[in-house]
């Protein structure tokens, strides 16, 4: 136990010293704060992107999706794919906008290109709202990773404590340099230590992934395909369609997109990101073995998973490489999400409230935001009960509303007005709030409908909503015009 | 590329091309999705996977593969070389979303 909590100790040490070891020569502007003055080449902004890849929640709730629903786990691989070769296009024409504007954050985009505050705003609260739960999130892998590796020695509540003091100090001190080199150091580790586990634990506990699938199958039949109600095909479908182009609607990677030096680097990406993501099969592979190693964690339980087996078939020391590792992808990520809802607080709401704020008013604003931010979360955290990947796909359908105006916003001018985008994505975030908070899905609103509609994530159903009153407002504000034409 | 401040002009922003040979970016889409409830199954396994998650996992290879063709034919037509920063547009084509067919 002392083992394995000095070595997730000494891990968090090495990520604050490379977080103070990148900040020298660094004078810290907002800009240099949340998009390193710009300056990343190919290699940095592709552990940036990758950084996101591997959160907490393809640690442990990928782990945890496997062991206790199984094959519906297989999203995350496909959506992050399809992703991919979206952003091969979509991020060239992100970044050549930014070029030469000083675009910091993701509304700021949004604001230049449909000469719209006021959606900059809508655009910003959505952001923040999105970014919660994945803080949440965050959080709750870090109290997981610091209790499990402690044996539990420390409880629950005090790891998320203590994980979230980490995370606010790891931010403030070190800003997005930090993160690129502690991503560098945490995409070595999460490798080595999910291919080592994705390989041993199959091959000693089963002799083999063939075998293991075998006595899978023969134990819980169900656990290998998609059921054929609830998450079914169509579920999948959507929900990897959804969240596919939800990808780069969250304001993080949009404010990624800023960091890269040239948008060729993307496209390089594009091609590297798909292969560099299959690591994720050996989660889940961890997960699968985990199934009948150690059975019975129920609901939101199954993330702890990979740990419970960790702690079954390792010496303290590795479940000490596993907690560092683990503590590292949620600190990475973290202090990512933290950086930008912090910096679109203070950028895009407090300066669009208080427009003649200085700019050292707003990165000291920005900076203030952090801690509420992180206490926010911790507050969320210690109340909710939900699993991993359910908070990811909460935060997707909030922040995906996005995706038409965003898409709509490319050309020489915008295709709909900002009102029509300000409308659209009002009624898309209704339907979401809606949804999420009766807890209703599309079976119970409509039982008689057929099994393949009943099933669809009702993310699609509020961005249906969300086209359709595009649609009509973009049609009412064009009638006028067209009458005026006729008479 | 080396030097550290990339010159920051306001650019006149370059447009997306759009070439026949990009519509092979919705194929992973297509052929992922599209085949999954026909692959929806255990067996036979494939390479000890079972046989749904190795149909997903083909198509991640493939999506690869796909991308990396794109990048070649983009790069064929000094579509993706600007490496060098601020490099102006090749055509001045009207930039739309729509995809247009080769010039």
């Amino acid at each position: 136990m002392t083992v394995s909590l000095a070595i997730l100790g000494l891990v968090f040490g090495v990520a604050i010293a490379l977080g103070l070891l990148a900040r020298r020569g660094h004078t810290m502007t907002l800009e240099q704060w949340s998009v390193g003055g710009r300056g990343f080449g190919s290699i940095f902004v592709f552990l940036l992107m990758a950084g996101e890849i591997y959160t907490t929640f393809t640690f442990l709730g990928g782990s945890g999706w496997a062991y206790g629903k199984g094959a519906p786990a297989l999203y995350i691989l496909c959506y992050l794919t399809l992703a991919f070769s979206l952003s091969y296009f979509l991020l060239p024409a992100i970044w050549r906008y930014s070029q030469g504007r000083r675009l910091v954050s993701q509304a700021d985009f949004f604001i230049a290109k449909y000469e719209s505050p006021a959606l900059g705003l809508l655009v910003s609260l959505v952001g923040v709202a999105a970014l919660v739960p994945y803080l949440v999130l965050q959080l709750k892998g870090l109290g997981i990773i610091v209790s499990e590796a402690s044996y539990g020695a420390i409880s629950p509540t005090a790891a998320i404590w203590s994980g979230t003091a980490a995370l606010i100090g790891y931010v403030v001190i070190s800003g997005v340099r930090g993160s690129a080199w502690t991503a560098a150091l945490k995409d070595v580790m999460i490798l080595v230590v999910v291919v080592a586990m994705g390989v041993y634990l199959p091959f000693h506990y089963y002799g083999g992934y063939g075998p293991m699938f075998e006595a899978i199958d023969h134990a819980r039949p169900d656990l290998l395909t998609l059921p054929g109600a609830g998450m079914s095909p169509a579920w999948f479908i959507s929900t990897v369609l959804l969240t596919s182009v939800g990808v780069y609607t969250w304001p993080q990677f949009f404010a990624g997109v800023y960091t890269a030096r040239s948008e060729n680097t993307f496209r390089k990406n594009a091609v590297m990101l798909p292969l560099y993501q299959l690591v994720v099969l050996f989660v889940f592979f961890v997960g699968f073995a985990a199934s009948l190693i150690v059975p019975g964690l129920v609901g939101p339980d199954a993330d702890l998973s990979l740990f419970r087996v960790a702690k079954l078939a390792l010496a303290p020391w590795a479940v000490g490489v596993i907690g560092g590792a683990g503590l590292l992808t949620a600190l990475v990520p973290g202090s990512m999400l933290l950086i930008t809802a912090a910096t679109i607080l203070g950028k895009n709401v407090f300066g669009a409230i208080v427009p003649s704020s200085s700019e050292q008013t707003i990165g000291i604003v920005a900076r203030a935001m952090v801690p509420v931010l992180a206490l926010f979360a911790l507050f969320l955290t210690l109340r909710g009960g939900q699993a991993i990947v359910m908070l990811l796909l909460m935060g997707y359908n909030v922040v995906t509303q996005l995706f038409p105006a965003l898409v709509l916003s490319f050309g020489h001018k915008p295709r709909i007005t900002a009102t029509a985008a300000l409308s659209g994505i009002l009624a898309g975030e209704l339907t979401v709030a809606v949804v999420t908070l009766s807890g209703t899905s599309i079976a119970r609103l409509a039982p008689s409908f057929p099994q393949v509609i009943k099933d669809l994530n009702v993310g699609i159903v509020a961005l249906a909503v969300n086209c359709m009153v595009i649609a009509v407002v973009s049609l009412l504000a064009k009638r006028p015009s067209e009458r005026n034409l006729a008479t | 590329m080396q030097p550290d401040a990339p010159p920051p002009q306001p650019t006149r922003p370059r447009q997306q091309e759009w070439h026949a040979y990009h519509a092979l970016a919705l194929l992973p889409a297509l052929g992922m999705l599209g085949g999954l409830p026909w692959a929806n199954r255990v067996y036979p396994l494939v390479l000890g996977l079972p046989f749904l998650m190795a149909w997903l996992v083909g198509w991640v290879i493939a999506t690869a593969a796909l991308m990396a063709c794109i990048l070649r034919l983009d790069r064929a037509r000094g579509l993706a070389g600007d490496d060098v920063p601020g490099k102006p547009a090749e055509t001045g084509q009207s930039g739309t979303r729509e995809p247009a067919d080769a010039p």
